[in-house]
């Protein structure tokens, strides 16, 4: 697959990598936007991490993260 | 006993009592639903299945429970009717898809089981976007929902069914879900009230996922105070629910709610909307809100964030059919899912790692300093026919998704609650409404304040003419 990917367009060779990899066929049609999309989505990502993300943070379970912060709000609330 | 139509016409608090205090019968306000969704369902397109038969009985069951002086729950008697992804032992739970037509899951979400705990009623399954993914309530295989205040217009998604239903009193609430605004854009695009509890506050167990860091289930209902009931039974929190959703504000000050700067440029907003959301900052103050003023938060990068984590963990749900079943799916569903395969792991977990960071800046910036909720449009313009959506290329309706859901999605990624209410008219004759973002687990509060604003507006008691 890297042989052939080399020449071939952008689009062919990452729908060539999913099928590959995630045994889905993206039909032609859909590529370039797919492409565009996540491009977008990821840069956003890489914009927010550069400025706020430390490297020993990690992802927790979202209830546990929202009981923690409103456990931080009703501390604030009895200092006040 | 009142006719059919003033039955329909109470509220799910008022039927709740009149059935309780036996003024009314449920089995009566039970046929008087059944009786309006056989005459105008079909138009809006908002029932996949009606149950009429069981819930006439079940409803004879409540009304003898309650001559044998039994114990009754807080909803007891109650017509209601959920989204179809809510499971339903033994009944098929199609998702809106094709793919699931024919899925029969064993055992019953816990969601419906606890409302059928308190008494509700279920009248049956209502139209939904196929796997939850549309903001304006596409369905390939169902056709659109319709708005119950012009047919030819969006009932918006996805939960569509569930704000037409409401809004066109068929029911007295129902169960959404809300993954990027599904229970906020119907409640605003049909004129009723919905809300999106914080992240993890109501239980999925036996409800499609879509994406489960995001996915909420909420209610969508005429009124905050009927939505307070509904909580309190959902959560067994009943009593907390009442006692601080009903409270006034204690001493001389109001609840402070942050309004953003409206003459900002950021964010998608037509002139009509922002004169909308200006008249509902004036209506909260009204109210007793103490207005703050705030920045207008940008809500883009927050979104394409939001972005990262649906389309991954949507894809990973769905791999499996893309695969074997590709076919079975509506193109722009398809299209959209299948982004999802194309995002790094490393990007994926990144989302999951900045929302802590990305939610105290949040929080520090417009819901600090005794702040219980920020002030933000649901929709970024009049709702649209249902010709518009799906005029032009792919990729032009995609990118109207996307702006369609701006003010919605963004709070999903923050995981917050927020609740959306009925905020007037556009020019079409079309309702839209405003959202109130509050704190993790703020529900009642935003309830209190919801409570406070209906007071004084009558947005939420408008009804259409079918």
């Amino acid at each position: 697959m890297s042989n052939q990917s080399d020449d071939m367009p952008p689009g062919e060779a990452i729908a060539a990598a999913i099928r590959h990899l995630q045994g889905v066929d993206l039909p032609a049609a859909d590529r370039q936007d797919a492409i565009a999309g996540a491009a977008r989505a990821v840069a956003a990502v890489d914009r927010a991490a550069r400025k706020l993300l430390r490297w020993d943070a990690v992802a927790r379970p979202d209830a546990e993260l929202m009981r923690d912060f409103a456990a931080a709000e009703g501390a604030d609330a009895g200092r006040r | 006993m009142p006719g059919g139509a003033e039955l329909r016409d109470l509220t799910l608090v008022e039927a709740a009592a009149a059935i309780r205090d036996g003024d009314v019968t449920s089995e009566a306000v039970t046929r008087a639903c059944l009786d309006e969704i056989e005459r105008v369902a079909p138009a809006l397109n908002c029932f996949i299945r009606v149950d009429g038969e069981t819930a006439l009985e079940r409803a004879a069951a409540c009304d003898r429970a309650r001559r044998a002086g039994r114990p009754l729950g807080a909803l007891h008697g109650v017509p209601l009717a959920h989204k179809d992804m809510f499971y339903r032992g033994g009944a098929v739970v199609s998702c809106g898809s094709r793919i699931l037509a024919d899925f029969r899951p064993a055992e019953n979400s816990v969601l419906l089981a606890r409302l059928e705990e308190a008494g509700a009623l279920n009248l049956g399954a209502l139209h939904m976007a196929e796997f939850a993914m549309s903001p304006m309530g596409y369905n390939a295989h169902l056709g659109h929902g319709r708005n119950p205040w012009n047919p030819a217009h969006v009932s918006g998604g996805s939960s569509s069914g569930s704000g037409a239903a409401t809004a066109a009193r068929l029911v007295f609430g129902a169960l959404g879900s809300d993954t990027g605004g599904s229970v906020r854009m119907p409640a605003a695009i049909c004129g009723v009230t919905g809300l999106k509890p914080t992240q993890g506050r109501l239980p999925l167990g036996g409800a499609m996922p879509l994406a489960p860091s995001l996915d909420c289930a909420g209610f969508l209902a005429r009124s905050a105070a009927d939505i307070t009931c509904l909580m309190g039974a959902a959560t067994g929190d009943g009593e907390m629910f009442d006692a601080i959703a009903a409270g006034r504000p204690s001493g001389s000050g109001g609840i402070v709610v942050a309004v953003p700067d409206l003459d900002a440029a950021d964010g998608p907003m037509t002139e009509e909307i922002r004169s909308i959301v200006r008249h509902a900052a004036d209506d909260l103050r009204a109210a007793g809100a103490v207005l703050r003023p705030v920045p207008m938060p940008d809500l883009a990068e927050l979104g394409l964030i939001a972005n990262v984590i649906l389309g991954s963990e949507a894809a990973s749900i769905h791999r499996p059919w893309l695969e074997s079943r590709p076919g079975d799916y509506g193109r722009q569903v398809r299209r959209r899912i299948e982004r999802g395969l194309l995002y790094p792991a490393t990007r994926y977990i990144d989302a999951l790692r900045l929302r802590g960071p990305l939610l105290a800046d949040f929080l520090a910036r417009y819901l600090d300093s005794g702040a219980a909720a920020l002030l933000l449009p649901v929709l970024p313009e009049p709702v649209p026919a249902i010709e518009e959506t799906t005029a032009g290329s792919e990729t032009e309706i995609e990118e109207r998704f996307g702006s369609f859901s701006y003010w919605t999605r963004a709070i999903n990624y923050l995981g917050l609650p927020s609740l959306a209410l009925p905020a007037g008219f556009t020019g079409n004759g079309l309702p839209t409404g405003i959202q109130l973002v509050g704190r993790p687990l703020s529900e009642p509060l935003l309830l209190r304040i919801g409570r406070q604003f209906q007071e004084v507006t009558d947005w939420h008691r408008r009804k259409p003419r079918l």
